[in-house]
């Protein structure tokens, strides 16, 4: 323990330990960022239920939160279905391309995204031959970073080509719909919650024309 | 300051809160599926009935009737309006629209060179001249 404190850094090692620094920041940075899209995409796909909602609310055909949330759940879904379709269609499409290609080629352990027979031959693979060195006094070392595949074409990896794309973007597709239906769902929550609550104070009262006590002028009474 | 330290908070909520809004994702994507499967088959059974999911509930009905009255009351309401009137209204109101000339051929068609004698004015008065 004391000769890990007592560590000396060769200059190797600070050069390591500062470009693992600077990527740990980078990448909690890109995930803290990505977080708050991923937020703010749920609450503006969640306001999309007031839109649908709007009418009947605003002529007081719905006037009570349990009407509100079985309508608004009726309308929720109706509009996930619409927009699930698609998504689920390409993953379809994917799926009956690799039922077809395993039958024919008579292997049902085929993976699509496979670096020897798959997508995964259109894109540049890395191997990372780091080891640890054994002396206590070293941090791990990457001796070297090798390109483990180049991208190249293989007719046989043709499933792999179609399929892979085909469940790539529908999984992304759906991910976003599947966000929206989320947003939709908490904010219609929210909504049954608030929107029936009654105020006390008076709209046109000069108190609600001006909350803030602070800054109120005495002549504007 | 406070408000890089303010960025800073928000930014470790959302690093932190980020698995969890990804696992809220994916488990409302999983129960999707089963909803979608659910419509699914509920719309193989409205179709059968000649029904739609799609079409508009009872809510939006009675709202589009409150936002957008049916012609047939709009109708109502403008009978309302042209109630029967009596023979004197009649008489003038068809007499103005049919004497009333359209365009200025129309209106000078009937022009005979003479001067109206309503628009004929009192002799002028000479006195008033000479001064």
């Amino acid at each position: 323990m004391i000769n890990l404190i007592l560590v000396t850094l060769s200059e190797n090692d600070k050069r390591i330990i500062f470009a693992l620094l600077i990527g740990i920041i980078l990448i909690i940075a890109l995930v803290g960022y990505l977080s708050y899209l991923l937020v703010r995409l749920v609450k503006w796909q969640g306001r999309k239920i007031e839109t649908l909602t709007a009418d009947a609310v605003n002529t007081k055909v719905i006037i009570d939160p349990k009407h509100l949330r079985r309508y608004g759940t009726k309308k929720n879904w109706a509009m996930y279905f619409k927009q699930a379709i698609p998504p689920l269609i390409i993953a379809a499409v994917g799926v009956i391309v690799l039922i077809i290609r395993n039958s024919i080629y008579n292997d049902f352990s085929y993976n699509p995204f496979s670096i020897e027979n798959g997508f995964g031959t259109l894109i540049f693979t890395f191997k990372f031959s780091g080891e640890l060195t054994g002396n206590e006094y070293d941090l791990i070392r990457f001796s070297k970073i090798v390109v483990d595949n180049y991208p190249h074409f293989i007719p046989e990896a043709w499933g792999g080509y179609v399929v892979a794309p085909c469940f790539m973007v529908s999984g992304v597709w759906y991910f976003l719909v599947a966000s929206s239906l989320l947003g939709r769902t908490i904010h219609l929550e929210i909504l049954c919650r608030n929107k029936f609550e009654k105020e006390m104070i008076n709209p046109n009262s000069p108190q609600s024309q001006n909350p803030n006590p602070n800054n109120q002028n005495p002549n504007n009474l | 300051m406070s408000g890089l330290f303010k960025n800073l908070g928000k930014g470790v909520l959302y690093v932190i809160g980020f698995p969890f809004v990804i696992a809220g994702i994916v488990l409302t994507g999983a129960i999707g599926i089963f909803i979608f499967l659910f419509q699914l088959i509920k719309i193989i059974i409205l179709f059968f009935q000649g029904r739609s999911i799609f079409q508009p509930l009872d809510e939006d009905i009675k709202a589009q009737a409150i936002l957008n009255p049916p012609l047939e009351e709009e109708e109502e309401k403008n009978q309302d309006e042209n109630k029967p009137v009596d023979d004197y209204q009649v008489y003038t109101t068809g007499s103005f629209k049919t004497t009333t000339p359209t365009s200025l051929e129309d209106k000078y068609s009937d022009d005979t060179g003479s001067f109206d004698d309503s628009l004929e004015t009192e002799p002028r008065n000479e006195e008033e001249e000479n001064d």
